[in-house]
């Protein structure tokens, strides 16, 4: 089921313009991460889940030189101005291509959409099938007080004449990496 | 009878259809999505759609109570709740909140509540600044027109047009190429979220058990609108509350999928009021959440028995996209501010019956109520809409006449020769034109020397079963002998045929709103039909109108058992020879030996779930079947005969649109089984039309 579910979270994520990539471990994830990343001239903010694989990743990153900004140590940046974020959703949904942050903050909801670029990684294990998968998780959520926001690709819009066109508010291009070992 | 500033459809029709000649923005549009809905509207189950409707049902009838649980919990989370009664109230509440928090800009995320109420306008006249967050609201708003779809505000525009506009607003040439157009839009929009004072969104669903709003978008402003802010203010209708967060999980899973064929759109939002808002001059904030939810005639309608079904809409603009006479003049002629068929009962609800004239411009196809993911049966609110205006501020004259169509025929049809002659000479055209309004261009069917009562004799031994035969005006009087070989056909199976007395199917009644003489009908024609199903007769009709009111209207309009039975016991014609089995109905038919035949399904003649009993009956003959949802011919019984922009020339210009998909398939010849269908299409295609009745012979072994 699990090699279903990051199969079809694939095929979906490609059907709505976003990009999808399995990375079986951090390391090999580093080095995607680095070519998307290195040539970023703005601080890489970085937003979403304490999961159990975030801070090795921002560590590594660090390593490499990378100018990172973790959203809960404050802002010390213009977000607005800012290039890529990356973010570690809770949660994936397979059969819709959907990654579903919580926030608390207006920084973090900025953080999220703010930049023209957006990189979500997410682990095999909290992928779901379907949308019904995760209502449990929502509701508990909401109920703790947090918001929760879904993404399904890159903001697009087709306002004028039908045509479909990325980017008119939010993240213009979409990276998604599933890591495979957690 | 009071007295209503009318507006001039026929004009305002005449003036679209030049303008959009050859182009029709909103259908181009909405065939785009039509073709992305139909990948994924499969995934949802009958079961799901009907548990949505369940859902909306039990919030509406429990509207007064989610309201009350609603403040509560927002009480307790430090939100506010306002309720305003009407859009002034709701309004003056939004100018208060910018004066006391010293709001001079907000930004908006799309919300036709706001539209409703014309909010910006308010603001504008207080000195506050709006600027409107979704590209196509955002458009609108500096052309200074207003929406003409509700999902895609500036349909009605081309990229030439935008890039007209932003290039005089921006004071700089703006390419026409909606890629430029939307980054030079984005730039512009990061200036304004970081100025705002005030975020105003609209709210697609109000969880009751928690406060959340819950916003569904594709372009993601709502969130940037609200990231940026330090005050949200929501504006909603009252019927936007769901009691629970699994409520609204039903309903996404149908939302997007109706809406704009996505599985879900690209962002979901579920606000909850605790959170802090992006930090000010260095200070972080709780971000204050005010809701301010508008009446304006949702609770009167909610305990309205007729009308409260208006208020399951979930905003899918599902029955936009399929409506004829919308997607050729688009929403500022088809609607008042809400547009398309839903916008008939909802103008009615939210800014006054007086403001629905442009309900006449539906044409009662019912492909809107096929369309609607809640089932919610628009054509009959649209009638009920008719009503209520004939009543207070009088009926449409032509619409009067049509009432009297019955009568008409009758007295015509006891002197055929003479009535022939009068209707195909100009004199008697104009005549009609002029008295009765329907337009002199349009060709009518010719009496017929006998009326089916006059030529049709009990047939049948009866060995399969009793048939009892239900047509309506047009085969009884014009087409005797479609009715005569239905009987035949029926007899060669087995079945005892007979004509029960009977009346039109009284449609044109339901279709203008004259509800009480409609229900008189359906009375007389029921109460006909239920002595012989009493005696186990089925009822076969003829023409697909009569069976739909027969199965459909009838029960509605009488709500009682024996209109449900007549309605259990009734079938189209070749939805009745599918049931008793095609392959006894091939061995009494003569082949059509490969014969090619692009078919029309009628309106009224649509299933549920999608099968096309006529096209299969066809097919089993041997012909090859050629058929594509094009949606409706357009002439929609009288409708499209009336004279003026609104009724012929609309008419005319759906059918076209129609004809050309037809003439470009491989069929040699055009088919269908409703005689209403068949005048249009024939008066327009170059290819033959003919009624299925014209194409099958019968075996003379």
């Amino acid at each position: 089921m699990a090699t279903d579910n990051v199969r079809l979270f694939i095929e979906r994520l490609e059907s709505i313009g976003a990009v999808a990539y399995v990375c079986k471990d951090v390391d090999e994830l580093i080095k995607y991460l680095y070519d998307l990343t290195r040539e970023v001239k703005t601080p890489i903010l970085v937003v979403g889940s304490k999961t159990e694989y975030r801070e090795e990743i921002i560590s590594k990153l660090k390593e490499r030189q990378l100018e990172i900004q973790s959203i809960e140590q404050g802002l010390k940046c213009d977000i607005y101005t800012s290039e890529l974020s990356i973010g570690f959703p809770e949660k994936g949904i397979a059969s819709t291509g959907t990654v579903i942050y919580r926030a608390s903050s207006g920084i973090e909801e900025a953080a999220l959409y703010a930049p023209e670029k957006h990189i979500s990684i997410i682990s095999r294990s909290r992928l779901h099938y379907e949308l019904d998968d995760v209502e449990e998780f929502v509701e508990n959520t909401l109920e703790e007080g947090e918001s929760i926001f879904f993404i399904t690709g890159p903001s697009s819009t087709a306002d004028i004449e039908g045509e479909i066109v990325r980017g008119v508010h939010g993240p213009r291009i979409i990276y998604t990496f599933i890591l495979d070992n957690y | 009878m009071e007295k209503n500033r009318s507006r001039n459809l026929s004009e305002e029709v005449l003036e679209k259809l030049s303008i959009f000649k050859d182009y029709w923005p909103m259908l181009k549009n909405n065939l785009r999505i039509r073709e992305r809905k139909e990948k994924v509207l499969h995934e949802i189950s009958h079961d799901l759609l009907g548990e949505v409707r369940r859902i909306k049902e039990e919030a509406i009838e429990r509207l007064e109570d989610n309201i009350e649980r609603l403040r509560r919990v927002l009480e307790s989370r430090g939100a506010e709740l306002r309720i305003a009664r009407d859009g002034l109230e709701a309004s003056r509440m939004v100018v208060d909140l910018c004066k006391q928090y010293n709001v001079k800009l907000v930004v908006k995320s799309k919300s036709l509540t706001t539209e409703e109420i014309k909010l910006n306008k308010f603001l504008e006249s207080e000195g506050i600044e709006v600027v409107e967050t979704d590209l196509g609201e955002r458009i609108v708003q500096l052309a200074g027109h207003r929406p003409s779809h509700i999902l895609g505000p500036a349909f009605h525009m081309t990229r030439y047009e935008v890039a007209q506009v932003l290039t005089r607003y921006y004071g700089r040439p703006i390419p026409p190429d909606p890629q430029e157009i939307v980054m030079e839009v984005r730039r512009e929009f990061r200036e304004k979220y970081l100025r705002a004072g005030m975020a105003i969104t609209g709210a697609n669903f109000i969880v009751a058990e928690n406060g959340a709003v819950v916003l569904v978008t594709n372009e993601g402003n709502d969130r940037l609108s609200i990231a940026f802010t330090p005050i949200h203010v929501i504006i909603a209708g009252v019927e936007k509350i769901l009691p629970t967060t699994k409520d609204v999980f039903k309903i996404l899973k149908v939302l997007s999928r109706n809406a704009t064929g996505q599985r879900l759109s690209s962002y979901t939002s579920f606000h909850i009021p605790t959170s802090i808002s992006y930090p000010r001059e260095g200070s972080v904030k709780p971000r204050k959440m005010i809701y301010i939810l508008i009446d304006n005639g949702r609770i009167e309608a909610a305990r309205d028995r007729d009308v409260k079904e208006a208020l399951y809409c979930i905003r899918c603009a599902s029955c936009l996209q399929v409506c004829p006479p919308y997607n050729i003049v688009g929403g500022h002629v088809f609607g008042y501010i809400y547009s398309g068929p839903m916008g008939i009962p909802w103008t009615m609800i939210t800014h006054g019956v007086k403001n629905t004239e442009f309900a006449q411009l539906c044409n009662f196809c019912g492909l809107c109520k096929e369309a609607c993911p809640v089932n919610i049966d628009l054509p009959y609110l649209n009638s009920i809409t008719k009503e209520r205006y004939g009543k207070k501020f009088g009926y449409p004259s032509i619409n009067k006449n049509l009432k009297r169509y019955e009568s008409f025929i009758t007295l015509a049809a006891n002197i055929p020769s003479l009535s022939n002659y009068f209707l195909s000479s100009k004199i008697g055209r104009k005549l009609i034109e002029m008295f009765i309004g329907l337009d002199s261009r349009r060709t009518l069917p010719k009496f017929s020397k006998n009326n089916l009562g006059e030529v049709f004799k009990e047939v049948g031994d009866g060995r399969e079963g009793k048939v009892a035969l239900f047509t309506d005006a047009l085969v009884y009087y014009m087409y005797p002998e479609w009715g005569l070989k239905a009987s035949e056909i029926l007899s060669r199976l087995g079945f005892r045929v007979v004509l029960p007395k009977q009346k039109s199917s009284g449609m044109p009644l339901i279709q203008y709103g004259f509800i009480d003489e409609a229900r008189k009908i359906a009375r007389y024609n029921v109460e006909s039909l239920y002595d012989l199903v009493e005696k186990g007769y089925k009822v076969v009709s003829v023409e697909p109108t009569a069976h739909y009111c027969l199965t459909y209207y009838y029960p509605k309009l009488l709500d009682t058992e024996i209109s449900k039975n007549v309605a259990e016991n009734s079938f189209g014609f070749f939805e009745f020879l599918k049931y008793i089995g095609l392959s006894k109905v091939t061995k009494i038919l003569k082949s059509l030996d490969d014969m090619k035949i692009t078919y029309h399904l009628p309106c009224h003649s649509r299933s549920r779930d999608g099968s096309m009993a006529t096209k299969e009956f066809l097919e089993s003959l041997g012909a090859k079947v050629f058929t594509k949802d094009v949606g409706c011919c357009g002439l929609a019984g009288t409708w499209g005969m009336k004279k003026g922009g609104h009724g012929y020339e609309l008419s005319i210009e759906i059918g076209r649109i129609v004809v050309k998909q037809y003439e470009e398939m491989e069929g040699e010849l055009i088919a269908t089984e409703s005689s209403i269908c068949l005048q249009q299409l024939a008066s327009l295609s170059k290819l033959p039309c003919n009624h299925v009745f014209d194409i099958v012979e019968i075996s003379s072994d």
